[in-house]
């Protein structure tokens, strides 16, 4: 019972958080939701037993994307106050994009044979962190690579980037 | 006899108290099993009680830890130091925390209200958060998560939310400076302490707190498998706690007090005990790392943990009044170009040497 309280708790906390990200006019305000809802995400992994994950959730989302997205937001001109708002001819576009990605999700909800799954996962409350690294670097280890790839080209992407930028100004 | 038996109870608490701890938990809920009420709230009330304890110990440290700051500030530059308040002014810190919660709550009217109130609860969360997996001694850990190191460096970046918020809340170019400073500096030096961190991780073969401790039982500290990983950790760990020499984000001579310039009273007592709190946390974990945790002969464990932990923030101490600050392009060149290239090539060396011997 204790568990379904906190699921209906997290779950309320991602919608109404995600809500706000998207209807509050303050960008900077829209980040600290952001966080909220990240947060609520991590805390549904807490109660699947999937401990690592939800400290990756935190430490990446929380820690490195919200982090990232707020140093931008302070970088803008006006630093408080609803200058930075999105404009409002951009609400037909956002609600397409939106549409199409919530058919997508949800056929793959629809799709998914989750009796099955459910019977394949790791017992609850086990440490299952060790059993991630195993399959990461077996069974996973080349889309694992190709990730890890595709990150380091982005990352050199946007160095390169940067310093032509500062090169033509010298 | 009874007596014999109270005192050995005594002297398992004191030097392994994880069995006794939990014989006391089994023996609440055989008690609480008498009343028809479900056992999750006594796991509530236990929790809360844990939160509590932890709560308690956090404010008392920062307390004492604020007034050795002083008194070993004043002994490097040949002052006296802190000595009015109560014999060898003892109470001066207790004064100042009396005087900062009775003060006038200011909010300046320019500021986002919500968020400005909200800044140092985030900050100070960040930092309780991580006091609960810190192992005091065998078995006298708040919660001995099986992710215990990860969550620490999880957890800790919610403070950075917190000083984001606070700088750009207060409307103030100072603050606002400050604030993203601290962020750039936290970013930066927090992936040098992960893979200084994942060496350690692959030497214990476990990410619990508990479980590192143990893993260097029988004085095969860390330190001296890793002393390199030792002094970047410390290094690093000094940079995201936002002391000198790497001080930018409240650097006095430049930014006022960085993002806590319009902060006072209650809120600014949050900050200031978040601060301190984190200097202990940051010693706590070098600690547990690389110096066998409560490991030590005569002493019980947590006392043997106090004494380790307090010499690391000596150290640290000893760094910050020593060092002049450090320029903010040297700052981030320091870390991306020195202390991240060593830290890797000395998790390679590690993972080479546990490979193959």
């Amino acid at each position: 019972m204790a568990e379904s309280i906190l699921f209906y708790g997290f779950a309320a906390m991602i919608l109404i958080a995600g809500l706000m990200v998207v209807i509050s006019r303050n960008l900077f305000h829209a980040a600290l939701w952001l966080a909220l809802s990240l947060f609520g995400v991590a805390g549904i992994y807490v109660l699947l037993s999937s401990y690592f994950v939800a400290g990756i959730q935190v430490l990446i989302y929380i820690g490195a994307v919200v982090v990232l997205t707020i140093f931008v937001i302070n970088m803008t001109r006006e630093i408080t106050g609803d200058m930075n708002a999105p404009r409002k001819t951009a609400v037909v576009p956002a609600l397409l994009a939106s549409a199409l990605t919530a058919a997508l999700i949800i056929s793959a909800m629809l799709k998914t044979d989750w009796a099955s799954r459910m019977s394949r996962a790791p017992a609850s409350g086990a440490d299952n962190t060790e059993l991630i690294g195993r399959l990461l670097l077996t069974d996973f280890v080349v889309p694992f690579e190709a990730v890890s790839m595709l990150l380091l080209a982005a990352l050199i992407g946007a160095v390169v980037i940067v310093s032509k930028d500062t090169g033509e100004k010298e | 006899m009874e007596n014999g038996e109270e005192m050995e109870l005594i002297r398992e608490l004191l030097y392994n108290s994880g069995e006794p701890l939990s014989e006391f938990y089994r023996w609440l809920h055989k008690a609480w099993a008498g009343f028809s009420v479900p056992p999750v709230f006594l796991d509530l009330m236990i929790q809360f009680a844990v939160a509590a304890a932890v709560f308690g110990f956090v404010a008392v440290n920062a307390l004492w830890i604020i007034y050795y700051e002083r008194k070993f500030s004043a002994k490097l530059q040949i002052r006296i130091g802190p000595n009015r308040v109560g014999p060898l002014g003892l109470l001066q810190t207790v004064a100042d925390t009396v005087k900062l919660l009775i003060k006038e709550d200011i909010n300046p009217s320019k500021v986002d209200r919500v968020v400005f109130i909200l800044a140092p609860g985030i900050v100070f969360l960040g930092t309780f958060l991580t006091m609960l997996v810190i192992p005091f001694g065998n078995g006298l850990i708040a919660a001995d998560l099986s992710i215990g190191i990860l969550y620490i460096l999880a957890v800790s970046g919610l403070a950075v939310i917190g000083l984001l918020a606070g700088g750009w809340a207060s409307n103030n170019k100072y603050s606002l400076m400050g604030g993203m400073r601290s962020a750039a500096q936290i970013v930066a030096y927090e992936i040098p302490v992960l893979v200084v961190i994942l060496g350690i991780v692959m030497l214990a073969g476990t990410m619990k707190m508990g479980g590192i401790v143990e893993a260097q039982a029988g004085y095969r500290w860390f330190v001296i498998y890793q002393p390199i990983a030792f002094l970047i950790f410390l290094i690093a760990a000094n940079a995201e706690i936002n002391r000198a020499p790497f001080d930018l984000p409240e650097a006095e001579s430049e930014l006022v007090s960085g993002f806590i310039t319009e902060y006072s009273g209650m809120k600014f007592a949050f900050f200031f005990l978040a601060e301190y709190t984190n200097l202990f946390i940051v010693s706590a974990v070098a600690v547990t790392l690389f110096l066998g945790g409560w490991e030590g002969p005569f002493f019980p464990p947590f006392v043997w943990f106090i004494i380790k932990t307090y010499a690391v923030v000596t150290v640290l101490m000893w760094m910050r009044w020593t060092f002049p600050r450090i320029r903010v392009d040297h700052l981030m060149q320091f870390s991306w170009k020195y202390l991240l290239p060593i830290a890797l090539v000395n998790l390679l060396v590690t993972a080479i040497v546990i490979k193959f011997i």
